[in-house]
């Protein structure tokens, strides 16, 4: 009996090894075979909508009605953020809503904060090794911009810092000053669960303002 | 507490006839001013008072910039709002600004009161025993209640490779067993 059975038992712990082992380059082979091997298009037409185009008010600083604005709904790209740092400009797709769906396709607004030009906190989060890898270049003093179909916004750093996951202390989304904060899990570069968040923060420096009222 | 908070903006925004195009006045109008004020007033329970998240409330305010609501749908809303209300304030809560000390069955009536809305508009409002998200006729999200903060960097579930791991030495054990059993590890 045991001659069969402690071979077969090693057979199955070798194989689970290696499945352990090879599990995460598994899928991504899966992946992208099944990405050359689709016979049609993906469509993500359900999900993502774009209505952004660059605004012909760029340096406009008076007010909008907000009645002229089209506002997103979840998914929507409506606008990009330029990092300006160290001579280079690092542009992310600005989406509406910050679910992981979302966050593949650019850097997304968490839709309990508010929208550029509203006067308060804009609070945005992004993949720490694609759209928002490029945070850790950010220094105090240097300028991030958003483009918006309705106008364009110049932010300039004033903080940045690591806190915990569950330390909110970075933000306060009832602020009577426009801030824009981005986030991203830290540390960079690694992958797997993090407990800490890395945060930009920005005051507003430049930029129409929206009136809600008309 | 955030979840019924959830909940009763899920009322409010949901029986919002979804018809309305996304490319409607953006600006906020005096019948949604009313919803926001009903929303933003603290509500007084036994003494105590709670109010619902700023962050639901901006949630509400921003995908109210995406439809135009008239009169009437505002009074419909105003009249879940209070219905909803009523509901929480006649439970005897042993702590008044937790509404986690509801009791299920009332969580579940405020739930089912929700769906009806959504179900009534061509919405729909789901709740994944965490968080009420809630989408529009076009499927795209109008309102979520997960966290403020996400996880942002790539995520392993080593959930799995955890149980494959522990039934590896499971399997070792026993292998050890038998084999001892059998007498494969006498010298």
């Amino acid at each position: 009996m045991g001659y069969l059975l402690l071979p077969l038992a090693f057979f199955i712990i070798g194989n689970l090894f290696l499945y352990c082992v090879l599990e995460p380059f598994i899928n991504v082979t899966l992946n992208v075979w099944s990405m050359f091997s689709a016979d049609f298009e993906p469509d993500d037409e359900g999900i993502y909508k774009d209505i952004f185009t660059e605004s012909s008010l760029s340096g406009y600083e008076g007010t909008i009605p907000a009645s002229q604005i089209t506002y997103p709904a979840g998914g929507t790209k409506y606008g990009e953020i330029n990092i300006h740092t160290n001579n280079t400009v690092y542009s992310v797709p600005l989406i509406y809503g910050d679910s992981n769906v979302y966050l593949r396709k650019g850097a997304g607004q968490y839709m309990g904060s508010h929208f550029p030009g509203e006067g308060s906190t804009i609070l945005v989060c992004g993949h720490n090794t694609t759209h928002f890898n490029s945070l850790k270049y950010a220094q105090v003093g240097e300028i991030i911009e958003v483009k918006t179909s309705y106008g364009n916004f110049r932010y300039e750093v004033t903080d940045v810092s690591i806190k915990h996951k569950t330390d909110t202390s970075a933000f306060d989304l009832e602020s009577e000053k426009e801030y824009l904060v981005l986030y991203t899990c830290y540390p960079f570069d690694v992958v797997g669960y993090k407990v800490n968040r890395y945060y930009v923060t920005a005051i507003l420096v430049s930029g129409p303002k929206i009136d809600p009222y008309n | 507490m955030k979840k019924i908070c959830a909940i009763l903006i899920a009322l409010v925004l949901l029986i919002v006839p979804m018809t309305i195009s996304v490319s409607a006045a953006g600006d906020i109008n005096a019948n949604e001013q009313k919803v926001i004020t009903a929303l933003s007033e603290k509500v007084t329970i036994e003494g105590k008072t709670f109010k619902i998240p700023s962050e639901y409330i901006t949630q509400a305010s921003n995908y109210f910039k995406t439809i135009d609501m008239t009169e009437a749908q505002a009074t419909e809303i105003l009249g879940y709002l209070k219905e909803g209300k009523e509901i929480i304030v006649a439970q005897k809560l042993t702590s008044t600004t937790n509404l986690d000390t509801l009791s299920s069955a009332t969580k579940q009536e405020i739930l089912e009161l929700g769906k009806k809305a959504a179900a009534a508009t061509g919405a729909e409002l789901t709740f994944d025993g965490e968080k009420v998200v809630i989408k529009n006729a076009a499927g795209q999200d109008v309102f979520n209640a997960a966290a403020i903060v996400k996880q942002t960097g790539v995520e392993v579930d080593f959930t799995s490779i955890a149980i494959i791991a522990a039934s590896v030495v499971a399997l070792l054990a026993a292998s050890i067993v038998v084999a001892k059993k059998s007498g494969l590890l006498v010298k």
